[in-house]
Order: C-alpha cells, then structure tokens, then sequence
C-alpha cells in the first residue's frame, strides 16, 4: 500500500503509478509532501509528483500520480555503482499524521551518463558489461591508475560517438537541418537500446534522431567534453584563438581527442554546406553550450532580471566564439 | 484555565509496542494483529494530574530501519522521549541506546526521557532482565519503566510518571487542527503513453 515498485527503469522512459488518497473522515483535508530532513526537494530529481498537494472533501479522493523519468538533467546523479532507484515520501496531512511511501526501482544501465574516463575504457556494450568492471571504471582517477602494459586498451574516443558521427557522416551530411530538427521519441529509446546492447550494427531511424541522440550523449557526460573546472577560463580566453588552444592543450587526454574528433567531424559537415546549408555560427552556438558547462554546482541566475539575462547571454557569446574558433580553424595539435 | 500542551513520542525498534502502549492508554485496548506503522500518527489526551490539568501529545513513529533517518525531524519538538524496548528482543534493548543518543542529540538535557521494557506477560522469553533495564537507565540519566501493553500491566504508570515530571510552565502549542481519517490505495501500474510519431519534446 505504502510501497510502489519501478521495475527495469530505462534512460528517457517515462513510468507511472496512481496513488490514491481517500478522505473516509468528515472535514477536508489538506495533504502535502514535505521535504526530508535536510533535503532540497520532496522527491528526488527522478520522480515527479502531480499534485504534491491539494484538498480532499470529505467522502472524495485523489489521484496523485508518481512519474519516474530518468533523463539528462538526472541520470548522471545515478552513480554506475548503485543504479538503484529509491526514496522516501513523506506525505503530510496538514494538522494531522505523516505517511511514509517508499518508491524503488532499478535502473537499467545506460552509456547515456556514463563519465568519459569510463567510456574510453568500455569495450563491450554497457549492458554486457558487468557490474564490478563498471563500478571500477566510473572510479575517478581509474583510467590514470590503468595499466595498458598488463594489455588491453583505450578507445580515443567513446564507442558510442564514434558510432553516431559516423552515421551521421554516412547519411545525413549532406541533410538539412542538422542538429536543429528535433528527433522522435521511441527512434531515440531505440538508438539508446542500440548503442547499449551493441545491436543492430546500422543504428536505426532518422538521421534528426541520431544527430539528438549526439547532442544527448554529450549532454548527459557527468563532466561535458571541455571539463566544467576550465568552463570560466574558456569563455574568459574566448577572444583569442592562441589561449583557447592553450586552454584545450592542459585538459586531459580523452577530454582532448573528444573535442578534437567532434571539432573535425563538424568541420567535415560544414565542407559540404551547400548541400546541408550548416554555417559556423549555427554549428558554434549549438556546440558551445554542449562543450562548455558551468560546474555543476554554480548557482542558477535568474534570467528574469536585466542583468541575469546579460549575463547569461555574455556567457552564451563567449561559449560560441571560443567553438567557432575551433571550426574555422584547422586544429591538429 | 490555562492547559498546558506537552509533545510525547515514541521511539524503538520495528515491533516493541509503540502503537500497542498508546492504544492500551487512549482505549484500554490491545490488538493481536501486528500492523507495521508506516509514518507518524498522533493522538491527544488530557491528563489530570493532582495539582494540574495537561494535554499530552502522543506520537507514534515508525521504528522500521529505512525510516530511520526521518525520524530526527520529529524529536526536534518533543518535551517527552519514551524510548521503547522488547524484553525478548535483546537487540531491540541494544539500540535504544541510538535512540537515545539520536533524542539527546536534538534535545540536549531538554527533554524528559523515558526507557521503557515492553511485554512482561511473555517472561518465560525474556533476554533482558529488569536490573539490566534499570542499570541502562542509570547510567543513561534516564527513566525507567516496564510494562505489559498486552496485559494492561503499568501502561497508565508510565505515562503518569511522565507527566508528572513536566515542568508547570511551558510555551502552549499552535493549536492543532482537527483529525482526519485518510485511507490509501494503490492502484495497479499504469503504462506509459507512448505518441507514435509524437514529437519529443
């Protein structure tokens, strides 16, 4: 009763239950759930509530629906240690008892999220990978601590990317509107099943699907290509090509050759601009907010005041001029 | 006429009693059948004391472990900590000490504590003797009590022994409003809604 159950989560699929809320009593009653002890929110960022409160008259009921969604703004809070789902709600009637409703779940493994320092070192797809080699490869600091001498070896860049661009390269370079045409929904859970279980060998739908899915992944990187503790530097070199390359020349070794082989690929793409019409700015501005975030834990600003909104459009300025350099240029080193 | 308003919870292992000591003191009662409280639950009841009228609070908390870590927020404004033990459950015995730790934690030396061993009328079980409990107690500068919420056994007591170490004064309490009864039910699982062709956003 107090117990809801998710099972086989997957990245970007929604699931849902019904709570019902009954008042047999004889006054309204308000419910609300409240915040944990210390916590930030009601729930964690995985699940939603409609309605977190509401009245209920007498002899009436509710239906409070818990919607489990796992996606890029979450799933890389889902440590590849324990991709188990689970809170506690605690549902408050105002004046009155507390319930506690415990939600689980399990979550299916997914390369969306995983870090960068664990995809170069995943050689088969992620849902063969077992468990113990993920947990060990999500370890910080565990592609430094590899030993390639003992065999073995590193992808330059993650599989997974490689297997997008590469589709992409070969049906749809010369398409229209890439990477500004939204993919469809069950074409991105099949591209996800697809670079998660290794088959089929095409990846499948449209090409407006695959090239979100690029946009996806890279979104969903714990630390984005261009490691968010160089983000304030980059913008701040953003007007002089030489810094930012000294900048890119400091990051680690398989944040480097990521953004080398996507700034190449873009590159490529713009070659062919009269069949697919991309310009640099378009490429750069989309790029930009891809390769360059804020650490996580800056704070939001509000984009309702003036200055808030300057800001974040300086921000906006800068991320692009500091990509744009890097698509107008030629960049080997 | 001033009353003055005291909160009174409970605490303890999953299955000591909780539930079991207030519905011997609010009703005179004893259900059989073992029910896990899922949450907080409270009731009120005045108590007339020899030489004052006060109104306690009685709140039940969950004693199951993975709700452990909700439970500090309501010790937060408890005058009274009933700290609740199984004589036959020597472990139940053992983490009262967290229970108790965990009051002092919030509380300090504000708070009135009160170790209680639950189910006498099951003695040919026991693990936990009464000098054990007392000698906890004391060295915990604690209360201490058992009782039989099955028998009926020194229920009352515990709660008179409580009251009657409430400070006269005290700040009064919001009032409270009233109770409701509210039922949940689970629904089964419905599916996700998948748009063929639906744009994703």
């Amino acid at each position: 009763v107090f117990q809801f159950q998710f099972k086989d989560v997957m990245f970007i699929e929604k699931k849902a239950d019904i709570l019902t809320v009954c008042n047999i009593g004889q006054v309204p009653v308000e419910f609300e759930f409240i915040n944990k002890l210390e916590e930030q929110s009601y729930c964690q960022p995985w699940l939603k509530i409609t309605p977190y409160k509401s009245v209920i008259t007498p002899g009436s009921s509710c239906e409070i629906r818990l919607e489990v969604l796992v996606d890029k703004s979450c799933v890389a809070t889902l440590d590849a240690s324990n991709h188990v789902l689970d809170d506690i709600l605690v549902l408050h009637l105002t004046g009155g008892k507390d319930f506690f409703i415990t939600v689980n779940g399990n979550f299916i493994p997914s390369s969306f999220g995983c870090s960068l320092e664990a995809l170069v070192q995943m050689h088969g797809p992620i849902r063969e990978t077992p468990t113990a080699q993920l947990i060990e490869i999500e370890q910080p600091g565990s592609l430094m601590s590899r030993d390639l001498t003992q065999g073995g070896r590193l992808y330059a860049v993650p599989k997974e990317v490689w297997r997008l661009v590469d589709h992409i390269w070969h049906y749809g370079r010369d398409e229209e509107e890439l990477f500004q045409q939204r993919g469809l929904k069950n074409e991105l859970a099949a591209i996800r099943d697809c670079l998660d279980t290794g088959v089929p060998d095409k990846i499948p739908g449209s090409v407006h699907s695959v090239t979100e899915a690029l946009l996806l992944f890279l979104e969903c990187l714990p630390d984005p290509v261009i490691p968010s503790r160089v983000y304030y530097r980059s913008l701040e070199c953003s007007g002089n090509y030489m810094l930012c390359k000294q900048v890119i020349s400091e990051i680690p070794e398989h944040h480097k050759n990521l953004f080398r082989y996507l700034c190449a690929f873009l590159r490529e793409l713009l070659n062919h601009s009269d069949k697919n019409k991309l310009d640099i700015s378009i490429l750069a501005s989309i790029f930009g907010e891809i390769f360059l975030r804020p650490p996580p834990n800056t704070l939001i600003r509000s984009l309702s005041t003036p200055a808030g909104k300057a800001k974040a459009m300086e921000e906006e300025m800068k991320r692009t001029a500091f990509v744009t350099h890097f698509l107008s240029n030629e960049f080997d080193e | 006429n001033h009353i003055d308003k005291f909160k009174l919870s409970l605490f303890g292992e999953m299955g000591v009693g909780k539930t079991s000591l207030i519905t011997r003191f609010m009703y005179d009662s004893f259900d059989n059948t073992y029910q896990a409280t899922i949450g907080i639950d409270f009731l009120s009841k005045t108590m007339y004391l020899e030489d004052r009228t006060i109104r306690l609070q009685l709140w039940d908390t969950a004693g199951q472990e993975r709700f452990r870590s909700l439970i500090p927020s309501y010790i937060r404004d408890s005058s009274v900590a009933v700290v609740v033990y199984d004589i036959t459950n020597a472990n139940s015995f053992q983490q009262t000490s967290k229970w108790i730790d965990d009051v002092r934690t919030e509380r300090g030396s504000d708070v009135i504590i009160m170790l209680v061993g639950n189910k006498t009328d099951l003695s040919d079980k026991r693990q936990i003797t009464t000098e054990e409990g007392e000698r906890k107690a004391k060295e915990l500068s604690v209360m201490f009590i058992e009782t039989s919420a099955k028998a009926g056994y020194n229920v009352k007591q515990l709660f008179r022994r409580v009251a009657a170490a409430l400070p006269g004064m005290e700040q009064t309490e919001p009032k409270k409003g009233e109770m409701t009864e509210v039922k949940l039910k689970d629904t089964g699982p419905i599916e996700p809604e998948h748009k063929e062709g639906g744009c994703s956003c």
